[in-house]
């Protein structure tokens, strides 16, 4: 049998195919936790209401915020979960190395987050229907929740942003599980109980956090920071996952 | 060129030596048996080899490039256990589908005809398998891929006999028609016996014995007769095993180096002389070296009690 030389970019194509027929449990649950965020978002994610004699003004704002921020948790939870033994395993039962394996991931999860944002935006139409027609009311104001096309688009892309960036901190965090199991426990624990000392001692990590990236009002500049900080996470990662052997 | 290579290799595994200076080279095109007992360091030496292990120390070359961690290693290898992890999504079908996608040399006929030969259901999964159907399954795997190095680890794992010597026969006759590298380890030796070039008996984590199959079956010779007579043809003689029976006489397995004069005088003093299996030789060759004795001096210890 005559030897054959392979191109990284090849088998990383193969890969990120082989993800896609194999790993259907993710979509799975998205659709399952997309449906939990519609039903907590039937609520109404803002009210006010104010009456005067004679008439009553209550007004419920229905937004996929909800959805959003579940398919943000997902997306972290999914990337934690490539990173199992068995999903690292199942790479390995054909071609493959640890660059390839990885990288092909990565690209798998955006491809996720892609789909996760789509879907959860475009829940808020399915959303506003069913607030239509099953929800009580008395007359139904149909605003379009945001002015224009472009700003719609700004929204799709900066959610599929941050979801991106929260896979890459599932991902990393694993990724340094995956080095020894007691890590489970310590990792939270050390994670959380850092964030509550430095909170305690004046630092709010948590509310840096939020600054840094949520209230960034300058498209590009949110751009730069959550593919910089994704990419560190990402890298980070790698690191870690050199430590590990392949398959035991 | 070599396809596999191996120098002064080390592993730990679990705190124990798994591997010990282990060294020996094998050409490209052998069908090769690794003998060992149970954990003697087969399966983590053949994990190194197909890169999915990090060796300690040592050097480790496949087609002449370190095998760990390497994209061109893992496109010309196939390593075939019995905890082969393939996605639970997908059927049995598919996963050969996708063995296609991968391997350039895959023979997807081949796999198909197999699939179908062994009562295979397209639409099965995995881990719906029975042990032997599975070993089955990662065995046509295997031996479709048609990668120029098959590693086949304990590859007959709750396979029943009928199903063994398909396997046999179906390794051949693919060998034959696409020569390739294949290692295979495996505790049925004497069902091997025809099929294997060569065999590396593992012992300890070192290399115990390396040779071809043919001079493996003439390596040992065994002796049986009078003990005192027995011992004046041991001087200077390699002993592989001995065994003290009934009446003063003895049954001693020692290398095959003696001449025909030597012969003609072992015969004339009463000595029988019997060729001695290869499978009974590689269990001789890994005895443990630490004097326990059999398994009787368990049990023979209990009832002295």
């Amino acid at each position: 049998m005559s030897l054959i030389e392979v191109q990284t970019s090849e088998i990383v194509k193969k890969q990120i195919g082989y993800k896609w027929k194999s790993y259907t449990g993710v979509f799975t649950s998205l659709v399952v936790i997309q449906l939990l965020g519609l039903l907590f978002s039937l609520n109404g994610s803002g009210s006010m209401g104010s009456g005067r004699t004679g008439y009553d003004v209550n007004i419920t704002y229905y937004t996929a915020d909800i959805v959003v921020g579940f398919t943000i948790f997902w997306g972290f939870l999914t990337a934690f979960l490539l990173t199992t033994k068995a999903y690292r395993e199942d790479d390995f039962a054909f071609v493959t190395n640890r660059k390839t394996s990885t990288l092909s991931t990565i690209a798998f999860l955006f491809v996720l987050c892609v789909i996760g944002a789509v879907t959860a935006l475009l829940s808020s139409f399915t959303l506003k229907l069913f607030a239509y027609f099953i929800l009580p009311g008395e007359e139904m104001l149909l605003t379009q929740g945001v002015g224009n096309g472009s700003a719609w688009l700004l929204g799709m892309v900066a959610t599929i942003l941050i979801i991106f960036l929260f896979s890459s901190l599932g991902y990393l965090a694993g990724m340094i599980v995956q080095l020894n199991k007691m890590l489970v426990i310590i990792l939270p624990v050390v994670v959380i109980g850092l964030m509550i000392l430095l909170y305690r001692g004046g630092f709010p990590v948590q509310v840096y956090f939020f600054e840094f990236f949520f209230e960034e009002s300058n498209a590009w500049l949110f751009t730069l920071k959550t593919l910089s900080a994704t990419t560190i996470f990402y890298a980070l990662a790698v690191l870690v996952s050199n430590r590990l052997e392949v398959k035991q | 060129m070599k396809a596999i290579k191996c120098k002064d290799l080390n592993k730990r595994y679990y705190r124990m030596n798994a591997l010990n200076d282990l060294s020996f080279s094998i050409e490209e095109n052998k069908i090769v048996g690794v003998i060992g007992r149970n954990g003697a360091g087969k399966t983590t030496m053949l994990k190194i080899i197909a890169g999915l292990l990090k060796e300690k120390s040592g050097i480790v070359e496949v087609y002449g490039r370190k095998p760990f961690n390497n994209l061109f290693v893992s496109a010309n290898t196939i390593y075939i256990d019995d905890a082969m992890n393939f996605p639970t999504a997908l059927t049995l079908k598919e996963i050969l589908e996708e063995g296609k996608r991968f391997y350039h040399h895959w023979d997807h006929d081949l796999a198909l005809s197999l699939f179908d030969y062994f009562g295979f259901d397209s639409r099965q999964h995995h881990n719906e398998l029975s042990k032997g159907k599975e070993s089955t399954f990662n065995m046509i795997v295997g031996l479709a891929s048609r990668s120029p190095l098959t590693i086949f680890d304990e590859p007959t794992t709750g396979m029943d006999a009928a199903v063994r010597k398909d396997f046999y026969r179906a390794l051949l006759k693919d060998y034959l028609a696409h020569p390739r590298t294949i290692l295979l380890s495996t505790h049925h030796l004497e069902e091997m016996e025809d099929l294997l070039e060569e065999v590396l008996v593992i012992h300890e984590g070192s290399l115990r014995l390396h040779m071809s199959m043919d001079d493996l079956k003439e390596y040992g010779l065994g002796l049986t007769g009078k003990r005192d007579v027995v011992d004046s043809f041991l001087i200077e003689k390699e002993i592989l095993w001995k065994k003290e029976q009934a009446f003063d006489t003895c049954y001693v397995v020692v290398k095959n180096d003696f001449t025909d004069h030597e012969y003609r005088r072992m015969q004339e003093a009463g000595i029988q002389i019997s060729p001695v299996k290869a499978n009974d030789l590689c269990i001789y060759l890994t005895e443990p070296q630490h004097g326990k004795g059999s398994v009787d001096d368990v049990f023979d210890r209990s009832t002295d009690v």
